[in-house]
């Protein structure tokens, strides 16, 4: 017989596990007393907040593909999850939560620290459970694991109340899951392959549009691969980032809201768009009656629910990126002439640069070249959201997969600092860089301590341009400039903050300052903290506002005050 | 401009294990993709464990496909079936309490006969009709009644079923295809 608490433990491991994000409280104290044995084969690292837990589990998951798991108590510790599994939910993470619940029998009665965490995640999971046997608790866990990694990935939520965890049964970790509902990863039709390559070999002006799928199905190489194959031009999603270097000529770069210019012209003025794992998000759409209006578009998505579900498509394909792309790959390429398109790409792009201007004031766009130069190249990037974000996506060249962690769908500030402590935990060989702006550092600022506890390598950057700036240039260019709750007087001294916490940090406010203090982050065998103050008036461009069509871009270079 | 595709009503049989909870997961996942159901039934199958619940909404075939994958997505659902607007049989049960004194008992059990309705009890002042049809018939028995006639009214939902020349919807095959097996 064993008991339910080891029960939990003994699964996470039969599950590989060896790192859980867990904050304790008073319905989960009998797993962490059974913990306590396992200090050798899982490795706990205690956030100072669960949301900033359930991020990091996210950060650890986005740049290992491995499941992220979380431990938190009843009440409030489950509910501090929430936007924690709602961001890995819109981005398709796979997480396990695990949430203390109180006694079984006292449950509806409003007792302390009670909350109904199974209806409150019901929205933003991709299955949750409530453990009522102690020998349902095993197979729960292999179901939860099998849901989370299966098909379209996502978080899932097991609620197990106190009494569980402290009854006995024989442990035997199950084998198989009895899962009817479950849709198996469906597999690509071969005739649909056939269609789509009948339509490349039609199209004079291809384009592949690559989305977050690419990467989950580890499907990057096969991209280069692809395209080098076919010679057809690609563009990406945020979500898409880091499957190409941004230096082949055929790889343009990001569309949509902030995308590139040649990105957004590509996708206007192409006959043919290949969608790979990407929804169609309105951040890409833009507006959807003009978007893409002369080309045909084949989507490929894992969830059939996704496909055509933002824009209507012409071809849909149900199935793994990658087990199409090997299919095409196969048949090989149809031998079209592309030259005339690609070149007309490539002389839009040479025309239209993403560039910045100067004033004398420190740019944050100077600051993530910078960083790009002097960090490594595998290095991991979490970014906040915002003009952070934005700056980050198309100033840093990214060369590999599950670099760019990103809030990408539910836009979640104060991500960056837990999702890059996660993303060092997994991956302590290599660098892991944060970027956030002064609003969404302070969202979870406290988690410099864990980076002092775990005693974890972590370098920071907080752009500092004294605004909630995403939100202050929508202000600028659609409020006449009433930057109403923007403005973020009151800010602390970021270096003194870190400090205080022991951790090494230097302060830059002009353009002159920055190689050298970049350079010394990259090269500081310690954590540390670069605080740069940027000019306040530094907008994000190009730009399509909100619901316009991808051809009214915004370029221009507006730079003094804001 | 796109041409305002006139809106129907589809009825959509799903097939879901029956775990504490489903309703409520089902319902609740409809409402947040903004589907609009008009009425809603559920009960036992062939199957013990699994419950069939028969759904009414709004809106044309683009529109099902989305509620059909939607559904498809939670764990628990087995089976969906679009339900053929023309060859199908829909039934739906109402109990209705009309005011009705002995003087008019004649004629009210007369009118709901015309209706394929039967008297299944009566007090001093009210009785209660049954009546077990497609829904716009027991409508059209409600409007025939005064109403400050009607005491109160219960209705079941639709259930329905794909017309006798259709094979019947199984979710033997499909439980036996999705258990999964240890990778």
């Amino acid at each position: 017989m064993m008991k339910g608490s080891k029960i939990i433990i003994e699964s996470l491991l039969q599950e590989k596990v060896d790192t859980i994000f867990a904050y304790i409280g008073g319905q989960v104290i009998s797993i962490f007393d059974e913990l306590y044995q396992y200090g050798d084969r899982l490795q706990v690292i205690r956030p100072h907040h669960e949301q900033a837990g359930t991020h990091a589990a996210d950060g650890y998951s986005r740049s290992t593909g491995k499941v992220g798991v979380v431990l938190v108590t009843s009440g409030p510790g489950a509910t501090n999850t929430v936007t924690g599994i709602a961001t890995a939910y819109m981005d398709s993470v796979p997480l396990v939560i695990l949430t203390g619940q109180i006694l079984s029998s006292k449950i509806g009665t409003d007792a302390f620290q009670e909350a109904d965490i199974i209806g409150i995640t019901l929205p933003i999971t991709k299955a949750n459970f409530l453990v009522r046997d102690v020998s349902d608790l095993a197979p729960t866990i292999k179901k939860a694991f099998h849901i989370a990694r299966s098909g379209r990935p996502g978080p899932v939520l097991i609620d197990i109340p106190s009494d569980i965890q402290n009854s006995y049964t024989s442990f035997v970790y199950p084998k198989t899951t009895d899962l009817k509902g479950l849709l198996p990863t469906p597999k690509i039709h071969p005739r649909q392959v056939t269609t789509a390559w009948e339509m490349i070999k039609k199209s004079r002006r291809p384009l592949a549009l690559i989305g977050g799928g690419v990467t989950f199905s580890e499907a990057a190489s096969l991209i280069d691969k692809f395209l080098d194959t076919y010679q057809i031009p690609a563009v990406y999603t945020l979500m898409g980032h880091g499957l190409n270097p941004k230096s082949r000529e055929l790889v343009l770069g990001g569309i949509g809201m902030h995308g590139t210019p040649v990105g957004n012209y590509a996708l206007q003025h192409a006959d043919l768009i290949l969608a790979l794992g990407t929804r169609f998000s309105d951040r890409i759409l833009g507006n959807p009656q003009t978007f893409a209006s002369q080309a045909k578009i084949v989507q490929v998505d894992i969830d059939p629910a996704e496909i055509g579900k933002n824009r209507p498509v012409d071809v849909s394909i149900t199935g793994r990126t990658g087990s199409f792309l090997q299919a095409l790959q196969k048949i090989g390429a149809p031998g079209s002439n592309r030259t005339p398109w690609v070149a007309e790409l490539a002389a839009i792009r040479q025309k239209n640069p993403i560039t910045y201007g100067s004033n004398g004031r420190l740019k944050p766009q100077k600051v993530i070249e910078q960083l790009c130069r002097h960090f490594p190249q595998n290095t991991i990037v979490a970014a906040d959201v915002g003009q952070n974000q934005m700056w980050v996506s198309q100033y840093f060249r990214f060369t590999a997969p599950r670099c760019f962690l990103s809030s990408g769908g539910l836009g979640t500030m104060g991500y960056a600092l837990p999702a890059a402590i996660g993303a060092r935990v997994g991956n302590p060989e290599r660098a892991v860089l944060m970027v956030a702006g002064d609003g969404g550092f302070q969202m979870n600022i406290q988690e410099l301590a864990t980076i002092k506890k775990h005693n974890l390598l972590l370098k920071m950057v907080v752009l500092d341009n004294g605004y909630l700036g995403m939100v202050r240039q929508w202000q600028e260019l659609l409020c006449q400039k009433r930057y109403s709750g923007t403005d973020m007087h009151g800010n602390p001294d970021f270096s003194a903050i870190a400090r205080a916490y022991d951790i090494k940090a230097s302060t830059i406010s002009h353009p002159d300052e920055c190689e050298a203090a970049v350079a010394e982050l990259a090269r500081s065998s310690e954590s540390m903290l670069l605080h740069a103050k940027i000019d306040p008036g530094e907008n994000v461009f190009p730009m399509v506002p909100p619901g316009e069509s991808l051809n009214k871009m915004i370029i221009h270079k507006k730079t003094g005050e804001p | 401009m796109n041409p305002v595709k006139p809106t129907s009503h589809r009825l959509v049989s799903v097939f879901v294990c029956d775990e504490p909870g489903v309703l409520t997961k089902l319902t609740s996942l409809l409402q947040r993709r903004g589907f609009v159901v008009e009425g809603i039934s559920a009960g036992k199958t062939k199957e013990s464990e699994m419950l069939r619940l028969t759904i009414r909404v709004k809106g044309d075939d683009q529109r099902l496909e989305q509620i059909r994958k939607q559904l498809f997505k939670l764990v628990e659902t087995v089976r969906v079936a679009i339900i053929n607007p023309r060859h199908h049989v829909q039934r739906e049960m109402a109990l209705i309490k009309i005011r009705c004194g002995a003087d008019d008992r004649a004629d009210m059990i007369r009118k709901s006969a015309a209706h394929n309705g039967r008297i299944v009890d009566v007090g001093p002042q009210w009785l209660i009709v049954e009546m077990t049809s497609e829904p716009r018939d027991i409508d059209s028995f409600i409007a025939r009644i005064p109403p400050d006639s009607i005491g109160e009214i219960a209705r079941s939902g639709i259930v329905a079923m794909n017309a006798a020349g259709r094979r019947p919807e199984s979710v033997k095959q499909y439980s036996a295809k999705r258990t999964i097996e240890e990778t």
